[in-house]
This record gives C-alpha cells, structure tokens and sequence, in this order.
C-alpha cells in the first residue's frame, strides 16, 4: 500500500495537501456530521438564526436574553456542519493515453490528490472511471483510512475506449441520489459533445468542476510533411498534409474548442479550468486549484 | 508546328510510372494522435479558405508531369518554317541611291527595302550571318560578316539614303568576290532597279535574288542644267535646262531660276509623260555667283528638283602670241571679249616677263632662251621646246586623221572628219603627254599637265590645213582657251554631281579645313593640295571655310537614271537578267529553348514548393 502511495505522491507533497480541503461554493446536505456547512441547522457553534419555539423543542437553545427582554421565546439555531459528497469522474478513454507523462496519468495523480484532499477533509468521496460508459467505481467513502483503496482503484486503471461523455454523465445524474460536488477531469475529445452530459447534472444539482486536461503537444502539434494520422480511439484514419497554413487553422479550432468549453462552463456557473500536462500537477493542486476556490485552507 | 524527332516523344511513357510512383507513395507515415477531430475541422477550414488546395495537394504530380511533357517535347525538336535566311551567309545590298528616297504611301523606298532588311535580321536563325553593303555611288560596307542581331538592327535603323547615283556594279563585285570565297553564300539586291544596265559584271554562278521596290513612278526631274557665256563682247550667261518627265501622265511645272536667292526668271513647262524638254534662258544680266534652278512640282522624288551651277567672274586674261602672226589664230582668239592679246617676236620675249601671261603661244618658232618651268600655260604651234609634250621629227605628207579624245575639254564636241591636212609634223609623245587628234602616221595634237602647268602641242600649220575654215576651228580655240586658262584658284567652281568628288584649289596649305555640308553637319579634313572632297553625297551648296577663306561649291544630281524611278522588275546584267525573287527562302525555326527555359522554371518551382511544404 504504501508504495502505492508514493507512485502517486511524495511524502513531503501529502503533508501539503493536509492544510487543504474542497470547497464547494453551494451548500449541500450531508449525511453525518462533518466538516461542511449543511443546510440543516444542527449543533455547530456557529449562530445562524432564530425562530420561535414551538412545543418539543429542546430547551437548551432557548435564547433567554431574548426571553427576559421581549418575553418571547425564541429558539437559537446554529449551522450545522456536515460531510461533502465528492464525485471524482475519470475519463480512461484511449485519447487520454496521450502524451509524456500521459494526460491520462496526469489526469489520475490529479484525481488522487482530491480524493486525498477530500478523505483527510472528513467528506465522503466516490471515484468513477469512464469510457464508454461510467463505471461503478468506489462507491462513496469516508474517512483517512479509505485513501489506501482508492489510490489502489487509482493505480488499477487502465486507459481504453471510447470516449462517451455525455453518456457517462448523464448516468451519473440519473444513478446519484443526492448531489454534491462533480470534479470532472477529461480532455473532452468527444466527437457527441459534451453538453448534454454536463446539462444533466447542473440539472441534476450538481457543483460540477470541470478540469480540462490537455496535452501540449495537442495545443502546439509538431506535426510536419504527409501523414496518415490514426485516431487513438476510433481507429479513424486520416491523410493530410501538414502546411503551415494548416497548422494555424488547427490551432485555431483547439482555441475555438476551448473558449466554447469555458464559455458554456461559465454560462451554467461551472468552475473551468484548463491544463496541460506541462505543467507540474503540485502547482495544478497547491496553486492553480486553489487560486479558483477549488481547494482552500 | 512539326517535329524533328518524333521518337523522343517515347519519353512520354514516364508519365504512367510517376503516376504510380505518386499512387504508392501515399504510404503516409503513420502517427497516432489522441483524436483527428480537431484536424478534419482544420482541413475543412482550410480547404474552404483555399479553394484550390485540391491543386495544391497534387501540384507536385502536376508539375512533374508538366515537366516530363515539356522535356520530352523538347527532346523532339519541335520547329515551324519561317521565311529565313535558309542557313545561308546572306549578302545583303542595300540600295542607298536617291532614287529609294521617291517617297510612295508616306514611306520611302528605302524605308520598305530597310524593313525587308530588318525582317531578314529577324529571322536570322542560330548560325546564319549577314554582311550589310549600301550601294550609293560609293560601296559602304556598313556590317562585315556577322550573326549580331542588334548590331545588324541598329546600323540598318542609322542608315540613310544619299542623294547619289547608284553604283551598283562596285557592291556587286565586292559582293561576288565574297561569294566566291564564302561558300553557301546567297546575295540579295534591295533595290528599286533604278540604275543604269550594268554591263560590266558578270553575275556567274552566284545566286542573286532581286527584291524590287517601288510600285508607281510619278517623278520630274532636272537631268541637266548648264551655263555658258554668250560669244559676243557681252558674254552674258546662257542657261540650259532640260526637264524629264519619268510619269505616266503630262506634267506642268514651273521652273524657277534663282541668282544666290533672287529670283530671275519664272517659266511654265509642261513635259509629256515619258519625255523631256529643254528651256534655255538667255542674256541673264548676272555676273558671278550661284544658279539654282527649282521645279515647282508635287511628285515622288523631291532631290532632282533642284540643280546648281556656279558662275564665274569675268576677268581679263592676257595672251601672248609669239612668232609668225596668224589671222585665224587671231580672229578666233579676238572673239572672247576677256582675251587681251600681246604679240611678239620670237627674239623679244627674252625681254618680256612671261609671268604676266596666262597663256604664251608659240607659233612656229622657239625663242631660244625659253626655260621650262614659270607660270603661263604654252601651246607650241607647230614647234616644239623645252616642256613641250612632243618631240617634232620629220614631215608627213598627206596625213589621214583617224580618230580623236571626245572627252577631252579641249576636243569635245568637235568633229574632226572633214579636216584635211596637206603635212604635218611628225612627233614623238612624251611619257606625260596625251593624243588628243591622231593621223594615221602621226599625233596631231598633244597635250599634258606638268604640276599646275598646261602644255599644247599643234602638229601642223594652220596653213596646211582646211580646219580654219571649218565650224570646228573657233570651238576648237574657244575651247582650248577655256581649258588654259580655268580658273585654278579662283572662287569659282564647276557644278559637281552628287557623288562625284569636289577638287578645290585651297589659298593655304596646312591646317584643317572645315566643310559644311547641306544637311548641316562639319567635316573637318586636313588641307592638302590639291583639295579633294568626297562626301559630296547630299545635294546642295557645300560651304568650305580654310583659315579665313570661304568658298562654296554646290552639288546636284542631275541624273536621268535616279530620276527614272519607273520601277523595274528585272535587271540585266550583260547576257544575264536577274528577274525579281518570288520565293522567299524559308529556314526551320527550332522551338526547343523555350521548351527548356519553361522546364526549368517548373523545376524551380517544384523546389521551391517541396520545401515550402516541407
């Protein structure tokens, strides 16, 4: 197990990740008491409100400054906190096995560092790799303790398959009971697209973050000459001449994609982000993440 | 178009191979990428944003092929038929006469025989050359033997008709010879035809093909103008002038009699087609100076309108008449009012200074003391003596005149045989002296030049003789007195033809002499005595300055051959006519080279365009 661990992580990087924890931007009802804000009011010091009180209450919230003053008896509620439902979805499609290190890889080590993030938080987390379909994956876990399976899950995965977004979200929407926080990490080279998918779970009441792992390689190709270029998923192939015209219209269409990725994100009030695998996955989680709320602590 | 080696066009067969080599390459080098969807998106961009990048993609193939068809194509020596040269040396005369300056259309003759040249310079083909000859009454040789076109262009584009006669029998000798020592040689004649029938040359075997010019003749012209003093103690100037019509229809023209620029007299002539008429003006009231004379005429060749002619000055000369007096001699000699005439006695003239006198005649008898050398002009009359052109012998009974110099100043325009001569001397010739009347048995009448000196010499006694009652006697002393005592250093000139060398006598010896000629440009030459001036090419008045000196002599054409210019479609060489060339040679242009430049500028290009993708 423990070198399990460290094909993830580096001790020195895990006590880093210690001081953060997920945020999530809306509040969601939790199951057990945790380290998140609830919706409901329970026993947290944090004063929330009053209300009156009606026959049943328990007597120790009771505000009886209130009573004293006004002569009313009006109940103090305080916030309860409670545990986070984090949902990890992994794209294992082929097209993420791209790349040195591969976005596939880069996309994991990422996925570990939240479930970590999420397990040390107290919040339940449930990891779930996807293709063409979303796998069952870890169901939802809590506690320090479950970070050894998950990482085992992590290391477990293989990339392969067809990329089927908007197929594995939409089910992801259907098959979760109660929503929570959405960490989606795919490069999102989905011929169907993805906007019925990601649809399905804003609908759903989902927080979705979108993590857009992309490889250098496919912002800059390097590509020269004649060249019969083979799809790493559909098999699909296709000749062409690569010019230097023909680099600048490719280049355009994957900013193009891009933007209308972000723009859709922002319109449905998704957190975007995009990397590459260039960039060191520490700084994705210490710095990046954490600059858009993503993490905080 | 045809081709020279068809079979070359076999290389075509290269085209199917890189055909196929172009199919099998598509063997593309295979890379994986995480999804083609970005790349179809950007090709169908592109191929929207470049219509032609269908082209683009195969345009190697394209130029390739293009390459191999063009190669072969080269390789089969593609070539049309042009008119050309036939692959041979071209000799080409150009006939420069005043006669192509007749003026047809708003073009001269020469101007079209100058086109037919510079086409003829178009065609040339690689290997042929053309030597350019203009025939005036000089020959120019205006290229040698040459294959520079733009030489070739820009001396035929600088060439200019002259006002001269054609000598077309010097271009043709220089052009034959050259024939004959240049193999495949083919000598082409540009002319109007205009000359006079050239009997001298003998064509051989050259080939010679004659391009005529010239399709209508509407021309008057001056072919002669000449003026004489009037015998009489007057002497006034008597012009002749004679007008041909070489048209196919009457001309009336006025003819315009100019002393320097004053006009003396103005006359109406009209001259059937075909014929000339001659106008004489009379008692002209004008001493020296320049006559021109001026047809009023819209024709085709404007140079023969216009003649000169200078009149000299009167001035006494004086005679001295030794020996024997002679009423015939000296009634002929009183009839020129300009003659002062001296006599004296054999013995007196050692007393006299000869220097005085034009002219010294000794009649019968030598003074003893007489020197060669001095300046007067002698005429020994049936005697002889120290610069005497005959040496006297014996006596000739009887003698029978046979034939004498109608060329001669002195003896033109006489006839000698009625004279009968009852003796003479008998004479030796000296190697300087020339017959101008010769007996069977005898000379007659001699005369030489020695230096600036003039010498006659009369072989018999007036008295013997019945010339002094014939019409030739006073012609005869009218003559001879003329030819002694010319004016060799005076402002006068005789009328030159166009062409004709111009002598001048110059006051001064050493230095330059500069020449104005009519069309304005300045010869320069060195003064040598005596003063000859060629470049008499241009009609009108020459203008000589040496030192502080001015003179003029004036320059005409006065031609009835120049000024015939009916053309002629056939010219007669001796024996031989030369009709007009119908066939026009014709030579293979060979198209190869631009077949090869085009080639390797699509080689270029596909260098270019393989590592601009690459």
């Amino acid at each position: 197990m423990a070198e399990k661990a460290t094909f993830f992580f580096e001790a020195e990087f895990l006590r880093k990740l210690e001081r953060l924890s997920l945020l999530s931007r809306r509040v969601f009802t939790g199951q057990v008491k945790g380290e998140k804000k609830s919706p409901r009011r329970g026993t947290s010091v944090e004063f929330a409100d009053y209300r009156n009180y009606v026959p049943g209450d328990d007597l120790r919230y009771l505000d009886w400054n209130i009573y004293g003053r006004l002569d009313r008896l009006l109940l103090k509620l305080f916030v309860e906190e409670e545990d986070l439902r984090v949902y990890l979805l992994l794209d294992r499609s082929r097209s993420m096995d791209f790349g040195a290190p591969t976005k596939f890889d880069y996309a994991r080590r990422v996925a570990a560092a939240l479930a970590y993030l999420a397990l040390v938080g107290l919040d339940r987390v449930a990891v779930r790799a996807f293709a063409e379909t979303l796998e069952p994956g870890l169901p939802l876990l809590r506690g320090r303790g479950n970070v050894w399976p998950v990482f085992e899950y992590l290391s477990r995965l293989q990339p392969g398959g067809e990329t089927r977004l908007s197929e594995a979200l939409t089910r992801q929407a259907q098959e979760t009971k109660r929503p929570g926080l959405c960490i989606l990490l795919s490069d999102f080279l989905d011929p169907q697209g993805y906007q019925r998918g990601l649809d399905a779970l804003v609908g759903r009441g989902f927080e979705v973050v979108v993590i857009q792992v992309l490889d250098a390689e496919e912002l800059q190709p390097s590509l020269v000459g004649d060249l019969k270029l083979v799809d790493a998923e559909s098999g699909e192939e296709r000749e062409i001449t690569v010019s230097e015209s023909l680099l600048r219209a490719y280049r355009r269409n994957v900013e193009e994609f891009c933007a209308e990725l972000q723009t859709y994100c922002h319109g449905r009030g998704l957190t975007y982000l995009r990397t590459t695998t260039a960039q060191p996955f520490e700084i994705l989680v210490l710095t990046t993440l954490r600059r858009r709320g993503v993490v905080g602590g | 178009m045809s081709l020279l080696q068809p079979g070359s066009l076999l290389w075509l067969l290269l085209i199917p191979p890189i055909v196929l080599l172009y199919l099998l390459k598509l063997q593309r080098q295979e890379r994986l990428v995480s999804s083609v969807l970005f790349w179809w998106r950007a090709v169908q961009d592109w191929q929207a944003n470049a219509p032609l990048q269908k082209l683009r993609r195969n345009l190697l193939l394209l130029l390739q092929i293009l390459l191999i068809i063009l190669t072969a194509l080269a390789l089969a020596r593609p070539y049309v038929v042009v008119p050309g040269l036939g692959g041979r040396r071209a000799l080409v005369i150009l006939d420069g006469s005043a006669s192509m300056k007749s003026r047809e259309g708003g073009k001269t003759r020469f101007d079209r025989a100058r086109e037919v040249a510079l086409r003829m310079v178009q065609t040339m083909g690689q290997g042929e050359e053309m030597m350019l000859l203009l025939a005036t009454s000089r020959t120019e040789v205006v290229t040698p033997l040459t294959s520079d076109r733009s030489l070739l262009r820009r001396r035929l584009r600088d060439l200019t008709p002259a006002d001269t006669p054609t000598n077309l029998q010097d271009a043709l000798r220089l052009a034959l010879a050259l024939a004959q020592s240049q193999p495949d040689s083919l000598i082409y004649l540009l002319s109007d035809g205009a000359v006079p029938p050239e009997t001298e040359v003998s064509l051989g075997p050259a080939e010679v093909q004659f391009l005529p010019f010239g399709e209508r003749h509407e021309n008057v012209g001056l072919t002669a103008f000449a003026a004489r003093r009037s015998f009489g103690p007057q002497a006034h100037w008597q012009v002749l002038l004679t007008v041909g019509n070489f048209g196919t229809r009457p001309a009336t023209v006025e003819v315009e009699l100019y002393h320097e620029d004053t006009l003396l007299d103005l006359r109406p002539l009209t001259v059937p087609a075909g014929e000339r008429r001659s106008l004489i003006f009379d008692n002209l009231g004008v001493e020296a100076g320049l006559l021109r004379a001026q047809l009023e005429v819209e024709d085709d060749l404007t140079v023969d309108n216009v003649a000169y002619v200078s009149l000299g000055g009167r001035r006494e000369r004086k005679v001295l008449f030794v020996g024997e007096g002679n009423l015939f001699w000296e009634t002929a000699l009183g009839l020129d009012p300009d003659l002062a005439l001296v006599r004296a006695a054999a013995e007196d003239v050692g007393r006299l200074d000869l220097d005085e006198y034009e002219v010294v005649i000794f009649n019968g008898a030598v003074p003893n003391s007489l020197r060669e050398g001095g300046k007067p002009n002698y005429v020994f009359l049936n005697c002889d003596g120290p610069g005497c052109p005959a040496t006297i012998g014996g006596e000739v009974q009887a003698p029978t005149i046979l034939d004498w110099n109608r060329e001669h100043p002195v003896t033109a325009y006489l006839d000698w045989s009625p004279v009968h001569l009852a003796r003479a001397r008998r004479a030796e010739v000296a190697p300087w002296g020339e017959v101008l009347v010769e007996a069977e048995e005898t000379p007659l009448v001699v005369v030489g030049e020695r230096g600036s000196r003039r010498v006659l010499y009369f072989g018999f006694d007036l008295n013997d003789s019945d010339l002094p009652l014939r019409a030739t006697f006073p012609i005869l002393v009218a003559n001879l007195m003329a030819w002694l005592t010319e004016p060799q250093a005076g402002t006068e000139l005789p009328a030159v033809r166009a062409g004709e060398p111009a002598t001048l006598e110059l006051p001064t010896e050493g230095g330059m002499v500069r020449v104005r000629r009519p069309d304005g440009r300045l010869v320069t030459r060195p003064a040598r005595m005596p003063f000859t001036f060629a470049e008499t090419d241009r009609v009108g008045v020459y203008t000589v300055t040496a030192g502080e000196e001015r003179r003029r002599f004036a320059v005409s054409l006065l031609s009835a051959a120049e000024s015939n210019t009916a053309p002629r479609r056939t010219l007669t060489f001796g024996p031989q006519r030369l009709p007009a060339a119908k066939v026009q040679t014709t030579r293979r242009r060979e198209l190869w080279r631009p077949f090869v430049v085009v080639a390797l500028l699509l080689l270029a290009l596909e260098w270019w365009w393989y590592h601009r993708r690459g």
